[in-house]
């Protein structure tokens, strides 16, 4: 059986010619083995394949030798071109991106990126945290954190002051959570006492000022219990903290998660993703079209 | 992970001048932007030339490649300035090559023009120079006459040197088609030079 590759026809006008062309070239890839012996054969076999490549071998080694035409100006900037040309304001920042020297905006991205998809995948998610995501269901599991938050306020500061707080949410995961917590008449306050016996003084972030008529505020900052006014925190009422009285941060969440829409998770979720996503595209092009 | 290419400092003398060079141009210096300039501009014109054929747009695209070389500064990522000025000359002579697509231009006017001879030495042979003028201007109204693909595919292989997987990224096609525009370009060469293959062999 006669091979398919090795040539049968010493007519050249059959012969392939892009083979001879191929053997040309320094590069062992420019041919497979089986063309490589191909177009050998053919060399072989045949003189104006042979004078082919003897032309071609001499065109190839006449390129780099000849002579261009001569340059025709100087291509050095004046000073008027490099202030023209030198990137200023947003484009020298995007130059910036990408480079050797900018070492912080790939962890940033990669850190914007992976907390944006933890945090739609946490939003996504059906069940405790996944309440955060359902507008629906936000609101209890929101007033639930919002009392945690009350009852890391009331560890530090006197029991009775955490009452508002604790109790603030007209919602069934405050009930729930103030039951099992407590088992005195006020559940706020029974929350807030059981939280402070159990857990002790330690949550330094928020404290509560003692409830008096001149004392009503929430107060962040202080761990001490001491008295403060004049805070940022939310004007809580001077009763005793009965429910459905919008008060505490608990309450503020809650009613936050009430409004139609997107929780706000999902939102800040959302801005972390794209703005890491836009941050590795710019690098990326960056990297990719900042060598032309 | 972090480009370390930057921060190696090259053996090679030449590199190591450029780095610092170009350094010092990243930091404001003009003039050590243009000592580049100066030592490259005649290899880059050369090789823009080969690819345009026609000697004013060539300048057009050199002076551009430049242009846009002084803008990138900050993204040049180490390595050799050269073979990142000649990309970015690539890029502007394939360009401008686009353009001539729009705007045909006559290639290699002033083919008769004594300045192509290379400079004579001392000992050059006058022959010999005339020979070689004449395989050159031979050799250029050809590479004119082929297609732009081809044309570039040729230079940046045999004259650049090039490999294969380097002109594809460089052209973005796949690597057969840079065999492919090689292989045919050189045949395409062969043919237009049937006539004077003499000043080529021997």
């Amino acid at each position: 059986m006669s091979d398919p590759l090795t040539p049968t026809s010493t007519d050249h006008t059959s012969h392939d010619r892009l083979l001879i062309a191929g053997l040309v070239d320094r590069s062992p890839d420019a041919l497979t083995p089986d063309e490589r012996r191909h177009a050998l054969a053919q060399v072989a076999s045949c003189t104006e394949c042979r004078s082919l490549l003897a032309d071609l071998r001499a065109l190839s080694s006449a390129l780099p030798t000849t002579s261009t035409p001569p340059r025709p100006r100087d291509f050095s900037l004046t000073p008027a071109d490099a202030d023209r040309l030198r990137p200023r304001g947003l484009r020298w920042m995007l130059g910036l991106i990408g480079t050797p020297r900018d070492s912080f905006t790939r962890p940033l991205a990669l850190g914007l990126t992976t907390l944006g998809i933890v945090g739609l995948l946490v939003a996504s998610l059906p069940g405790a945290l996944g309440g955060f995501a359902s507008s629906a269901g936000g609101a209890p599991v929101l007033s639930a954190v919002g009392n945690a938050i009350g009852e890391a306020a009331g560890s530090a500061a006197p029991a009775p002051a955490a009452a508002p707080a604790a109790s603030a949410a007209p919602s069934t995961a405050n009930d729930r959570q103030s039951d099992a917590l407590s088992a005195g008449p006020v559940k706020g306050q029974a929350s807030a006492a059981a939280s402070g016996a159990t857990r002790g003084a330690g949550y330094p972030a928020l404290s509560v000022a003692p409830r008096s008529p001149e004392d009503t505020n929430l107060v962040y900052g202080a761990d001490n219990g001491t008295p403060e006014t004049g805070g940022v925190a939310q004007q809580a009422p001077a009763s005793d903290g009965g429910a459905g009285a919008p008060s505490g941060v608990g309450s503020d969440l809650a009613g936050t998660a009430e409004t139609t829409g997107p929780s706000p998770l999902v939102i800040v979720a959302g801005a972390m993703f794209i703005a890491g996503i836009g941050l590795l595209l710019a690098r990326w092009s960056a990297r990719h079209f900042g060598n032309r | 992970m972090e480009d370390l290419r930057s921060t190696t400092v090259p053996d090679d003398p030449v590199q190591r001048r450029d780095l610092i060079l170009l350094e010092r141009a990243r930091e404001g210096d003009l003039e050590a932007f243009n000592d580049l300039v100066r030592l490259y501009q005649d290899q880059l014109f050369a090789l823009v030339v080969r690819m345009v054929p026609d000697r004013d747009q060539a300048s057009d695209a050199v002076q551009e490649a430049f242009f846009s070389a002084f803008r990138n500064l900050a993204a040049f990522r180490g390595g050799s300035v050269k073979a990142w000025l000649n990309r970015i000359c690539v890029n502007a002579a394939m360009d401008t090559q686009r353009l001539r697509k729009r705007r045909p231009a006559q290639p290699y006017p002033e083919l008769e023009d004594e300045s192509w001879q290379p400079p004579a030495g001392d000992d050059a042979d006058p022959e010999r120079i005339a020979v070689h003028a004449e395989r050159s201007h031979a050799l250029a109204a050809a590479m004119a006459l082929i297609t732009d693909d081809q044309r570039t595919a040729i230079v940046l292989y045999d004259v650049e040197g090039y490999d294969y997987g380097e002109i594809a990224q460089m052209t973005g096609v796949s690597l057969g088609t840079v065999k492919s525009r090689i292989h045919r370009g050189r045949l395409a060469l062969r043919g237009l030079l049937e006539d004077s293959m003499e000043l080529f062999r021997g």
